[in-house]
């Protein structure tokens, strides 16, 4: 088969999929190496750069998605009464910090970086999948571990939790008097 | 002071208080806004400032006042070291009883600052949108394993829900009904069905008009099977039925849960 065909295959699976697909069911359906599916998607994302569509192919959770041009999304917004993301609160998003940088994470290592009660940040969290419970720590109580979802890479377009920006690059050694 | 200036200062600091997470949340403002140096916190004007917000925070009774008056407790501790004379200490790595709350204070910071990031990236993130239509167009062969999905508990409860509301046995017969069945009956029903045909249907199971007691019994002889790992169950997507497998014709291969 040619490459264009596989070219083509790989794109309507990324369409009927409707949702992200790991390069490892690509390789299920194709029969091609991860090394040979990327290059092709590569190709595929450039074509899809152009102007002329309003689909991108992005590389997020660990596989592929379409997903709309972010300057074509307001178009669509309101007529399709859709939503931007849920914006959470600062309590919420600071449990979340935590959680995704120093994951696996008991509640009470996060209270005790926070000095605050986090039970409805992490209940919140837990419903909107965001966080999971991942294990249990082995120390006295076997309290449970916290750690990140797929949705939430998904939620801030990751393709990995290694691409979560460095927080040393926050120089927190430096206090900032902003 | 007037009572009306009093009453204005109540509001300017409510508004203020709202936005603290936390002690740690409002120590660092206090350290931000007095612009000293955090790695030489003055504690004497910081605990003053500290004290000053917290009878407001008294005032308006917050649900975790407790940890803001635990920070006092701290800040007033490390004030009150600070004003002890200073004992002569030939060690020179002396350690600074502030160290402690400065690290919290730090970690608390970066973290702080990670959730403003995240905050932008979350922003700044089209959603993935999914199609509301599925387009997926089903195969209504019972057997095509597309269409029938892993089940939870929650999926086997509503199941076993629907199942109740369809049956319109009239309950006042079961106050004189002598119950002839049991959870243990159940199990061996179930059993011996599973002997006959390696799997089966939940709804083969129910009878029309069957009191409810009985489908409850049912409902918990699958359970205590699922529990003990003898089958294995799974439902069809559309129609709500739940499949029974034997555990043992799975082998390793284990599709269903």
């Amino acid at each position: 088969m040619s490459i264009n065909k596989y070219s083509a295959i790989i794109e309507s699976l990324l369409y009927y999929e409707n949702d992200v697909v790991s390069i490892k069911k690509i390789e299920q359906i194709t029969g091609l190496t991860e090394d040979k599916i990327k290059e092709i998607i590569g190709q595929l994302m450039l074509e899809y750069q152009d102007d002329i569509h309003g689909l991108m192919i992005t590389e997020i959770a660990g596989g592929y998605s379409f997903q709309i041009k972010k300057e074509i999304f307001p178009y669509l917004k309101e007529y399709y009464n859709l939503k931007s993301q849920n914006r959470l609160s600062k309590s919420v998003l600071t449990v979340l910090s935590i959680v995704a940088y120093k994951q696996p994470i008991t509640k009470n290592e996060i209270e005790d970086i926070r000095g605050v009660n986090s039970d409805n940040s992490i209940k919140k969290l837990l419903e909107l999948n965001l966080i999971k419970i991942t294990g249990r720590k082995s120390i006295v109580g076997k309290p449970l571990l916290y750690g990140t979802t797929t949705e939430f890479l998904k939620f801030f377009n990751l393709n990995d939790i290694k691409d979560l920006p460095k927080i040393d690059e926050l120089k927190s050694e430096e206090f900032s008097l902003k | 002071m007037s009572q009306n200036n009093d009453n204005l200062n109540e509001v300017k600091y409510k508004v203020k208080i709202d936005s603290f997470e936390g002690p740690l949340d409002l120590l660092l403002h206090l350290v931000k806004t007095s612009e000293i140096n955090i790695y030489d916190i003055p504690i004497a004007e910081i605990t003053k400032q500290y004290l000053n917000y917290l009878s407001f925070l008294i005032i308006l009774n917050l649900d975790n006042l407790t940890e803001f008056v635990e920070m006092a407790t701290i800040l007033i501790l490390l004030k009150s070291k600070a004003m002890l004379p200073v004992e002569l200490d030939f060690d020179e790595n002396e350690f600074d009883p502030r160290q402690e709350l400065i690290t919290k204070l730090l970690e608390y910071q970066k973290y702080k600052m990670a959730a403003d990031l995240l905050d932008v990236m979350s922003e700044d993130t089209v959603p993935l949108i999914n199609r509301t239509a599925d387009l997926k167009l089903f195969n209504l062969d019972d057997n095509e394993d597309v269409n029938w999905k892993q089940l939870s508990v929650l999926d086997l409860i509503g199941a076993f829900a629907d199942l109740l509301n369809k049956n319109n046995h009239n309950d006042m017969e079961l106050e004189i009904l002598l119950y002839n069945f049991t959870v243990e009956d159940k199990i061996k029903l179930i059993n011996d069905t599973l002997n006959e045909k390696d799997s089966f249907n939940y709804f083969e199971l129910i009878k029309e008009n069957m009191p409810k007691m009985e489908i409850v019994c049912i409902f918990l002889a699958l359970l205590e099977l699922v529990k003990k790992g003898i089958i294995a169950v799974r439902q069809h997507k559309i129609f709500g039925d739940i499949h029974i497998v034997k555990k043992e014709k799975l082998g390793l291969n284990n599709n269903f849960s």
